[in-house]
């Protein structure tokens, strides 16, 4: 309706405006001046109405198609008018002076200044409307957050204390050697030889020096839940990141010293550490935020890798521990999506209403973007009055491709993601590649086809390392390694895991004296069991078990059902 | 008198229009005239002050600037000052520590991430969880206003 | 100084004495009724129009002073005065009530011939009736009246030629 109106008080203002140039022309003597007059007044009008509807038509990949569609309606009835006005009041009334020169000029004056009035309080009213329905809007959002958020648990069952305990540790504790930055990836990233010297004498001093950490964290991990006490209404990076890189140190710390324990000749102390690592990554994933989901399966690999290392080094028992799957693709992924989409509409509010600070951090973003998204990190944008034209005129579409956009990522992962890659590359071409999306939505709509493929292989992870369980508990009830999968399942697992980004079971061969099972991975090529090339971008997600002599069965190892 | 350059005829045509042309003006116009002319001498002579014009321009004027006052307050917030520098800093810096955490993300994705976060920056009525007050903006009608409790 | 000529009276209008407003009425007061009739069609509007340009004058004050001929001044801001209130339409042919009375000075023949003449020149373009309306009834010479209609000397001896043939061609009929 407003649209409407503003359209109707904008053609009544222009065509004005044109009587109001012919009323005055038609009355100037020196013909020359009068003719200039008439094209500068009328012409231009005309002529700058159609470089604004050649601006939308460029932009509106940026700002939808409507706002083309009622500026090119706009320019047609101008023209019309424009026309009809210009005859009417050239045209001589008796063979002598044209029609305009009787034209009262104050009359039509004071009729133009009234529309202008009038469509300025049009466009206040709708700016005033917008602004209300962004306040709304943030209200949504702060629902939709708190909605994702967990739930608050006991102080008797929640880790979140002990956790922070070991984070004052780790902050007060010594830093490990700066040579093991660069070595912490090579000892715990997927797919390395295990090379890690867990007899080295500083990596031992380390842990032993961080022990009481590690105890704490190994107490917190035992809790059944972890709630952190977090503002989800009101985010601030401060909230999470200080927590997310001690649970990154935390796990590093585990992991070696997991390693470092079971090379020392204390199995069950290399036990405990590892089966606190698994426990940690549901505590943190169950955290709604996509950073957190990240630093989760982060943490994961790290547990994986570490029961890959302790699997082959073969002095600890492990057929007891249980795993049970993580649904990082079905389940955390879009519980965090609906976070985003919450903390999205927020930005948006804050946006489209000119916060500062937003503008400020909108400024960090934009430093990579080449559209006219660029617009919104100006200062000038509010200074100016273009956020009101903003509201008024672009954020709808804007918004409505924003919320579009998150639900098609949310319905995307309630699909498995097997059945869904068509899907996501759809996505990746059509939102990261230029395509049509507003300008609020270019700067805050997430790229998240990645984290998409994370989640898919620390599920493909988890099962491997539940499947190698598996195998190491028929290892031991049987006293050898299963010449197929089929021995296993469901014996020693209920059925055999399915490989996330094929849909297919996972796969097993027999290579190097290493039992390698092995998921496809995200190039969804079976290589055979070659393990994964970060460069090449292709090969397979493998967990290798080491295949001794003919081992003894373990006193414990009934096959256990997970 | 006749122009001499005219033809015989158009000298007579214009002798005709010179005979007694036009309406004299009624005898009361005179006085009518020199009234007006009185009183628009007497307003001339008033100081600057009590002139209706001065008085008028300066409604004029004061519309003018209630009307602007009124515009620029109800478009937003014309009179902030730039925005604050550091605040984008801080949103490099978080990006940063985000990649640190999260090294699967790009770069420009944990800048992103780094905004979202921002997103309780500027305070509003929002329900929460009985934690500590967030940060507020610099400007008092965007403060907080309401407080709602812990659920 | 031609005879007449209001040009003396510029210091007294700039300086606001009443006397000099009065005199200058006396002097061409009433030669401006007439032009101003002869564009609006009719002395009413003739008679505001000329009270609205001696109001005018007064509200002018010190911008006089730039003024060259003050003659010429006077009859271009009667022209716009009685375009203004007639707003561009055409005139209506002057009443017979405003003619003046054709027993005073002629005979019935030349009271039909004004009335005929002053139909006809109500029927000229506006550009042509303004010269008439200047020269004839202002007393303005054609070089005055060319400055006031701001156009060239020539063009304004050529509208009132054509002015007159039309008159005379409107008077065979």
């Amino acid at each position: 309706m407003g649209f409407a109106m503003m359209w109707i008080e904008a053609l009544a203002g222009a065509v004005l405006w044109t009587a109001l140039v012919l009323a005055v022309v038609t009355r100037i003597e020196r013909r020359r001046l009068a003719v200039v007059l008439c094209v500068v007044g009328i012409g231009g009008l005309w002529l700058l109405s159609v470089l604004a509807t050649i601006g939308m038509a460029l932009l509106a990949k940026y700002i939808g198609w409507n706002l083309f569609a009622w500026d090119l309606s706009w320019l047609l009835a101008y023209s019309v008018g424009a026309v009809i006005m210009c005859v009417v009041g050239l045209r001589s009334a008796d063979g002598d002076q044209p029609r305009a020169a009787s034209w009262p000029r104050g009359g039509i004056a004071v009729a133009f200044a009234a529309v202008l009035v009038l469509y300025y309080m049009t466009f206040w009213n709708q700016d005033l409307a917008a602004q209300s329905r962004l306040a709304e809007l943030r209200a949504e959002a702060a629902a939709r957050a708190l909605s994702v958020a967990p739930t608050r648990v006991p102080p008797d069952q929640n880790a979140a204390p002990l956790y922070r305990d070991v984070f004052t540790i780790l902050s007060e504790g010594d830093d490990p050697p700066e040579r093991w930055n660069t070595e912490w990836t090579r000892w715990l990233k997927w797919d390395e030889p295990i090379d890690l010297d867990a007899s080295d004498p500083d990596l031992v001093a380390y842990v032993k020096g961080m022990e009481p950490a590690a105890a704490l964290a190994r107490a917190a991990a035992a809790k059944p839940d972890c709630y952190f006490d977090r503002d989800y209404g009101r985010p601030g990076i401060d909230m999470l990141l200080p927590e997310l890189s001690r649970i990154g140190q935390m796990s590093r710390l585990l992991a070696v010293s997991a390693r470092v324990k079971a090379a020392a000749g204390r199995p069950d102390a290399a036990r405990a550490d590892l089966e606190a690592l698994f426990c940690i990554t549901p505590h943190v994933e169950q955290e709604p935020i996509l950073i957190s989901a990240l630093v989760a399966m982060v943490n994961d690999r790290y547990a994986v890798r570490t029961l890959e290392a302790l699997l082959a080094d073969g002095t600890v028992p492990l057929t007891a521990v249980t795993l049970a799957p993580t649904q990082f693709y079905n389940e955390t992924l879009p519980r965090a999506f609906r976070m985003e989409e919450a903390f999205g509409l927020t930005i948006f509010s804050n946006i489209a209403l000119g916060d500062p600070s937003t503008v400020a951090g909108i400024q960090a973003v934009a430093t990579g973007c080449s559209g006219p998204e660029r617009v919104l990190a100006s200062p000038l944008f509010e200074l100016t009055g273009c956020a009101a034209v903003y509201r008024v005129f672009i954020l709808p579409p804007d918004l409505g491709f924003y919320v579009r956009a998150m639900h098609r990522y949310q319905q995307v992962t309630a699909m498995p993601y097997h059945e869904a890659q068509a899907e996501w590359e759809r996505i990746e071409r059509e939102f990261n590649r230029g395509a049509e999306m507003g300008m609020c939505s270019r700067l805050v709509f997430p790229a998240l086809s990645g984290a998409v493929k994370h989640a898919a292989t620390a599920d493909a992870r988890r099962a491997l390392a539940r499947l190698a369980l598996a195998i190491e508990r028929c290892r031991a009830g049987t006293g050898t390694y299963p010449e197929s999968l089929d021995a296993v399942a469901p014996a020693y697992i209920p059925a055999v895991p399915r490989d996330p980004f094929d849909g297919q079971p996972l796969r097993m061969v027999r290579r190097d004296g290493h039992i390698v099972l092995y998921s496809v991975g995200a190039d969804l090529k079976d290589d055979g069991g070659m393990p994964w090339d970060d460069k090449e971008d292709t090969g397979d997600l493998v967990f290798r078990l080491t295949i001794p002599g003919d081992a003894a069965p373990e006193r414990d190892s009934a096959p256990a059902a997970p | 008198m006749s122009r001499p350059d005219l033809p015989a005829d158009l000298a007579d045509v214009e002798r005709r229009l010179r005979a007694g042309r036009g309406p004299a003006p009624s005898s009361a116009h005179r006085a009518r005239v020199l009234a007006a002319v009185g009183d628009a001498l007497a307003a001339r002579r008033l100081p600057w002050f009590r002139r209706p014009v001065v008085w008028q321009t300066a409604a004029a004027a004061a519309v003018v600037v209630l009307w602007a006052n009124v515009a620029v307050s109800t478009l937003g917030r014309p009179f902030a000052f730039p925005s604050d520098a550091g605040n984008g800093q801080a949103l490099r810096a978080g990006a940063v520590a985000i990649r640190t955490v999260a090294p699967q993300l790009s770069e420009e994705e944990a800048r992103r991430q780094a905004l979202l976060l921002r997103a309780g920056a500027a305070g509003a009525a929002l329900p929460r969880s009985a934690a500590a007050p967030g940060e507020g903006s610099g400007f008092t009608h965007w403060k907080e206003v309401h407080s709602w409790g812990s659920p | 100084m031609r005879e007449g000529s209001p040009d003396d009276l510029l210091d007294g209008l700039v300086a606001g004495e009443h006397g000099a407003f009065a005199t200058l009425y006396d002097r061409c007061g009433p030669a401006m009724v007439r032009v101003a009739a002869t564009l609006a069609g009719s002395r009413e509007e003739a008679e505001d129009a000329v009270q609205d340009v001696f109001v005018g004058l007064v509200r002018a004050g010190d911008r006089l002073r730039t003024v060259r001929n003050l003659r010429a001044y006077l009859f271009a801001s009667v022209r716009r005065a009685a375009i203004r209130r007639c707003r561009g339409r055409r005139p209506a042919t002057l009443a017979a009530k405003d003619l003046p009375d054709p027993a005073s000075g002629g005979n019935s023949t030349d009271g039909e011939t004004a009335v005929r003449l002053e139909r006809a020149l109500a029927r000229l373009p506006t550009a042509q009736r303004e010269v008439v309306a200047l020269h004839v009834d202002g007393g303005l010479t054609l070089a005055e009246c060319a400055e006031v209609l701001g156009v060239s000397a020539n063009t304004a001896a050529s509208r009132y030629r054509y002015a007159l043939e039309k008159l005379r061609d409107a008077l065979k009929e």
